[in-house]
């Protein structure tokens, strides 16, 4: 199924950045070592929920 | 004859003048106001006269333009009150001296700033002061001022504290106020503070402590009184050395400092902290998404006005897709309860602050048995699973000689006291030690 050509055009635009070409190089080199941090904590057994407050509480 | 405060400032603003050009702390200096605070404190008597004091310059000042590290902010206008923080310690006789250098946007661990230039290491000019909050420390270190306020989101009070010798302390989650720091990740961003002595930094901790409704993380809890543990009750610690991780790479040098401090606490016991790899790798994404999203609008009308090491990484942080981010914050979770097993048993855990003493500015890596670390990536291997659950960290300057190194103390969380009582015992022991390159306000120790 394709999205109405309205639809796909609002969707586009809330996409985060268009990175410019000079940056692009440096840009694609983090987001590599970020895929290996994602990686890195994908395989473990995690609760369903998201915490909004992980942090200790009293 | 002028006043005890007074003339603490005047000492203060003597080394500035001597120093600072060799180190490059100072990204603004501000004597008129310094004075008046000297003053005031002299007349009215207040608790922290005679304490000077300076800020890592994303904290609020009345009338100044809050800069964060970046050129980007220049234009905006100054603000119209102190931070939470400063406004506390000038109301307890604290004076003012100035801003401090920084990674840009706090986004880094060496404060080699693009635009301000590097901070210097004190105790060697040609080697990094570890950041972000690198001018907080090595100001501190070089004897400008006592105390330095800096923030920690993923190591950046511990990692400068560490590589200048100096104590810093990065608080409970919650426990002192961000209102008015300018942020970098939200559900991570901690603000602490450097000095010369631990009396210095329990003195400025609990001035600063105290609930403020409009930093939504602030619990209201009963504050810590870190100045009465100093006078230690001689109640026995449970200490634990954190191994598996947090023993994966290190110099000779990191690994003599702790074994030594490991025996004087009585760590005979090393434990692991199960996850930690997986924690430190979310923390990095939570940090990249959510500092790329807090700059975005930045990121797209002014991508050569950021430093070069700050902007690509950002702009990688704000692709991250939202699933990722997610599962990162379930990370937490999980990661907390691990930690909170291991303080059923233990009342501290100790931990290097970094792998390696600091290393010369500009350097790419460190070898490490064989093996080549890059340096920035990786200064904060120690301290971004800690932070990452918020737990309250005192790091302590080791006793050795050369370059300076400094270990974690990890207490749980709202216990700060308890690192206090360690640190304080270690330090009468002759483990930890200030070694400042200079000498401005109070004597150290």
């Amino acid at each position: 199924m394709s999205l109405q050509p309205e639809l796909a055009e609002r969707i586009a635009a809330m996409a985060p950045l268009d990175v410019p070409d000079a940056y692009a190089e440096s840009v694609a080199q983090w987001l590599d070592i970020l895929a290996d941090h994602i990686l890195a904590f994908s395989g473990i057994e995690l609760p369903d929920a998201v915490d909004p407050a992980p942090m200790f509480r009293a | 004859m002028s006043g005890l405060a007074r003339q603490a400032v005047l000492r203060s603003l003597a080394a500035i003048a001597d120093r600072d050009a060799a180190f490059n702390c100072f990204t603004s200096v501000q004597p008129e106001r310094a004075l008046a605070d000297a003053d005031r404190a002299d007349r009215t008597g207040a608790p922290l006269a005679g304490l000077t004091f300076a800020v890592k310059n994303l904290f609020d000042i009345a009338g100044e333009v809050t800069l964060a590290g970046s050129i980007i902010l220049k234009d905006e206008p100054p603000a119209a009150c102190d931070a939470f923080l400063v406004e506390r310690l000038r109301s307890a006789g604290a004076a003012l001296l100035g801003t401090l250098n920084m990674d840009e946007f706090a986004y880094g661990f060496s404060t080699e700033n693009h635009h301000y230039g590097p901070t210097r290491n004190p105790h060697d000019p040609a080697r990094i002061a570890g950041g972000s909050s690198g001018g907080s420390a090595a100001a501190v270190a070089a004897g400008l001022v006592d105390v330095a306020l800096g923030s920690d989101t993923n190591g950046s009070i511990r990692i400068p504290a560490s590589l200048c010798g100096v104590y810093g302390l990065k608080p409970t989650f919650g426990r002192l106020s961000r209102r008015g720091a300018f942020p970098f990740v939200a559900s991570l961003d901690h603000t602490g503070h450097f000095a010369a002595s631990l009396d210095d930094l329990a003195h400025a901790f609990d001035a600063m402590q105290g609930h403020d409704p409009e930093d939504p993380a602030m619990l209201d809890m009963p504050p810590a009184a870190s100045v009465a543990a100093l006078a230690d009750n001689g109640r026995p610690l449970r200490v634990a050395r954190l191994g598996g991780w947090f023993a994966s790479v290190m110099t000779t040098e990191v690994a003599e400092a702790m074994d030594r401090i490991a025996a004087a606490a009585g760590a005979d016991r090393t434990v692991d902290l199960r996850g930690a790899e997986a924690a430190r790798s979310a923390a990095f994404t939570i940090s990249a998404a959510e500092g790329g999203q807090l700059h975005s609008e930045r990121l797209r009308t002014r991508p050569q006005d950021f430093d070069p090491a700050t902007r690509d990484r950002l702009f990688a942080g704000a692709l991250l897709p939202a699933a990722a981010v997610l599962q990162a914050q379930r990370v937490r979770t999980w990661f907390r309860d691990q930690a909170a097993k291991l303080f059923a048993e233990h009342d501290l855990l100790l931990a290097p602050a970094t792998f390696t003493t600091a290393p010369e500015i500009g350097q790419a890596s460190v070898t490490v048995d064989g093996r080549t670390i890059p340096v920035r990536a990786n200064l904060g291997l120690y301290t971004q699973p800690i932070s990452f659950i918020g737990l309250p960290v005192l790091t302590a300057p080791v006793a050795v000689a050369g370059l300076p190194i400094g270990v974690q103390i990890i207490a749980p969380p709202w216990k700060e006291e308890a690192a206090f009582h360690l640190a304080i015992r270690l330090e009468r022991m002759g483990e930890l030690m200030v070694r400042r390159a200079g000498s401005a306000g109070k004597p150290s120790g």
